[in-house]
C-alpha cells in the first residue's frame, strides 16, 4: 500500500475564494492591509453556468488553483452523471487548477438528493462505492486528487467510523486526504465527534490540505456562539500539534472565511496565514514563506 | 444489499418535514419498505439516532432558507413585517421536499411557491413585484455572460466612441415592467417607506453586470434614450444619424459612458 499519494505542485497558505462581489472587495481589503495568498480554492459549481469565466478569473488571480467539486459524489451508488464529471474536468484543464479537492460523502438519490454533503454510513458496501468512485475521478483527472472528510450529521452506523473510512478509501484509490478541521467542528452541534480518535485513525502522511475556518470577532462574540470560539481554539491547537508530527506535512493550508455572516476580518486571514507559513511553510532560517 | 434505501431514508427525513414528523411519531418495518429500504438495511436503519437527525434537519433547514434569503433578500426582509415567517418556510420546504444540485431550479421552484403564496393571500401586491424583481436579478447574475466574437475588452476601449464603431447591448438583460419603483423600495425599509408604496408603473432594464462576478443591475429604462436602437449591432454613425444632428455630439458621449458602464459591446475595426 503506497503512503505517498501524488504530491500537490504548490506550497502555501490560502483561503477558498468566491466568485461573488462580496469577495472581491475583501481581496482589496486584504492587500490594503498586507495580505497574501499563495493558493486559491475555488468552488467549481460557481462556474458550472459560466465556463468562459474561470480561465480569466485564475489569471487575474496570479496564484495556484484548487477546484473544489462534488461533482463526483462520491458516495452514490449511481456513477456521477457523465457530463458534471466532464464538465468538472474541462474548468480543470480552462483554469490549470492545480488539484481537485472533493467530499467523502453521499448526496443522495437523484429524486430526493439531501441538499447537503452527507456523511456516508460506514458500511462495507458504502466503502466499496467510495472507493470504486475516487478510482474513476483519480483516473479522470490530469492533476493530483484530495478527499475531504464530511460533517458527522448522524452517529455512526456501520463498522468505520469517518476516520477509518477516510483511511481505507484515500489508500485504496491512492489519493491525498483533505483535512477539514472545519467540518469536525462543525459537527458539534449535531453529532460531535471524537476528536482524538478521528486524529488518530487518520493516514497523516497523506494529508496534502488542511481547511480552517475563520469567522468575524465582533460576530463570535454574540450569545450563542460560544461553541464557536471554543472549536476555533481547538483548531489552532490542532493544528499546531499536528506541526510537531513529522509524518504531517500539508501542501496547503486554506482558510474558510464565513463561519460567521459577516467574513472573517482580513487582518485575521493575514495572521492566519502567517500562522500556517511559520508551522509549514518557513524553513529555520525563516524562507520559503511569502 | 443496496445502498440507496439507507440514502432515501435519510434524504426523506431530512429534507421532507411531514415525513420526518411520520417517522418521528414510530415507523413500522413495513413503512420503512415502502421507503424503499430492503430488510438487511433495516437494523441500520434502526441504528440511526432520530435526535440527532432531527437536529442536522433543522440545520439543514436553516441553511437552506439562508441560501433563498441571499438570492431574494428585499423580498424577505419586506414579507417577513408582514407575516410569521414559520409557516411561509415550512410551507415551501413541504411544497418542495426533495431537492436539487441546480440552483437556479431551487431559484424557480421559490419564485413559484411564493407568487402562489402572494396571490392567495390579502398581502400587498408591491411584495409581488419586489419577488420578481429579486428572480430577475437573481436570475441573470447567475447567467452566463454571451460573448461575441470581436467584442473589444473594457480596457481596449479608450476614451471615444468613433464613429466607425460598432455597438450593441450586451447580453443577458431583459426589459420588466414591474407596477411599483422596485429599485427604491429596495433601497429603503418599510418604516422609511411610511407603509405599502403606492401604484406607479416602472420599467426596468435589468442586466448581467459583466464587470463583477455573478452581479446583476438594474436601471431605469428611461435612463437609456437609446435603447431600442441598441439591440441590434449597427455602426455608432447609423445609430446617431437616426437623431436631431445637434444632438450628435452629447450621443457620442452617452455612447461612451455606456461603454465604460459595460452596457454595451464596442467593435471596432482594426
Amino acid at each position: 500500500m503506497s503512503t505517498t499519494p501524488p504530491a500537490l505542485p504548490v506550497r502555501g497558505a490560502g483561503y477558498l475564494r468566491h466568485f461573488h462581489r462580496s469577495h472581491e472587495d475583501y481581496a482589496a481589503r486584504l492587500q490594503q492591509v498586507g495580505g497574501k495568498a499563495d493558493v486559491y480554492e475555488l468552488l467549481s459549481f460557481h462556474f458550472f453556468n459560466e465556463m468562459d469565466q474561470i480561465e480569466p478569473f485564475a489569471k487575474r488571480l496570479g496564484k495556484p488553483i484548487i477546484l473544489h467539486s462534488y461533482a463526483y459524489a462520491l458516495g452514490n451508488p449511481t456513477r456521477p452523471a457523465r457530463g458534471i464529471r466532464d464538465r468538472l474536468q474541462e474548468l480543470v484543464r480552462r483554469g490549470g487548477a492545480v488539484a481537485i479537492s472533493e467530499h467523502i460523502c453521499v448526496t443522495g438519490p437523484p429524486e430526493t438528493y439531501c441538499g447537503t454533503f452527507l456523511t456516508p454510513p460506514g458500511t462495507d458496501e458504502q466503502t466499496a462505492v467510495l472507493i470504486e468512485n475516487a478510482r474513476l475521478l483519480k483516473q479522470e483527472s490530469s492533476c493530483p486528487v484530495v478527499l475531504e472528510n464530511a460533517v458527522q450529521f448522524y452517529n455512526q452506523i456501520g463498522p468505520r467510523s469517518i476516520g477509518k473510512q477516510m483511511r481505507e478509501v484515500c489508500e485504496a484509490a491512492d489519493v491525498g486526504v483533505l483535512l477539514s478541521l472545519s467540518n469536525v467542528s462543525f459537527s458539534d452541534p449535531y453529532h460531535p465527534m471524537d476528536k482524538e480518535a478521528f486524529l488518530a485513525e487518520l493516514p497523516l502522511e497523506r494529508v496534502q490540505e488542511v481547511h480552517y475556518f475563520l469567522g468575524h470577532s465582533e460576530e463570535q462574540r454574540a450569545p450563542g456562539l460560544e461553541g464557536m470560539v471554543r472549536e476555533m481554539v481547538w483548531q489552532q491547537k490542532t493544528l499546531e500539534a499536528l506541526a510537531r508530527r513529522p509524518e504531517f506535512r500539508p501542501a496547503v493550508v486554506v482558510f474558510e472565511l464565513d463561519a460567521t455572516t459577516t467574513l472573517a476580518e482580513p487582518e485575521k486571514l493575514r495572521d492566519h496565514m502567517e500562522m500556517a507559513r511559520d508551522l509549514f511553510f518557513r524553513d529555520a532560517a525563516g524562507r520559503g514563506g511569502k | 444489499m443496496s445502498l440507496e434505501g439507507v440514502h432515501r431514508f435519510l434524504t426523506v427525513f431530512l429534507r421532507n418535514p411531514a415525513m420526518r414528523a411520520d417517522i418521528l411519531r414510530g415507523v413500522s418495518d413495513d413503512q420503512l419498505r415502502s421507503l424503499g429500504v430492503d430488510d438487511p438495511e433495516l437494523p441500520l436503519v434502526r441504528a440511526i439516532d432520530l435526535n440527532v437527525l432531527y437536529r442536522s434537519a433543522r440545520g439543514l433547514a436553516d441553511e437552506r432558507r439562508g441560501r433563498r434569503r441571499q438570492e431574494f433578500t428585499q423580498f424577505i426582509d419586506y414579507l417577513e413585517q408582514f407575516i410569521p415567517m414559520e409557516p411561509f418556510w415550512e410551507g415551501f420546504e413541504q411544497a418542495y421536499p426533495s431537492g436539487t444540485l441546480h440552483r437556479m431550479e431551487e431559484v424557480r421552484r421559490f419564485s413559484d411557491y411564493a407568487t402562489r403564496f402572494l396571490l392567495e393571500s390579502p398581502l400587498p401586491p408591491f411584495l409581488l413585484d419586489l419577488m420578481q424583481f429579486n428572480l430577475h436579478t437573481t436570475s441573470l447574475s447567475e447567467a452566463p455572460r454571451v460573448q461575441i466574437e470581436g467584442a473589444l475588452d473594457d480596457d481596449a476601449i479608450g476614451d471615444m466612441v468613433l464613429p466607425s464603431d460598432e455597438i450593441a447591448l450586451r447580453e443577458p438583460y431583459r426589459v420588466v415592467e414591474f407596477r411599483c419603483d422596485v429599485i427604491r423600495i429596495a433601497s429603503q425599509s418599510l418604516s422609511q417607506l411610511g407603509g405599502p408604496p403606492p401604484y406607479q408603473p416602472t420599467t426596468l432594464f435589468i442586466q448581467k453586470d459583466w464587470s463583477q462576478p455573478k452581479t446583476a443591475r438594474a436601471i431605469p429604462l428611461e435612463e437609456l434614450p437609446m435603447f431600442r436602437h441598441l439591440r441590434e449591432r449597427a455602426l455608432v454613425h447609423d445609430r446617431i444619424a437616426q437623431f436631431d444632428r445637434r444632438l450628435a455630439y452629447s450621443l457620442i458621449g452617452h455612447l461612451r459612458e455606456l461603454a465604460h458602464r459595460g452596457i454595451i459591446h464596442v467593435f471596432r475595426k482594426a
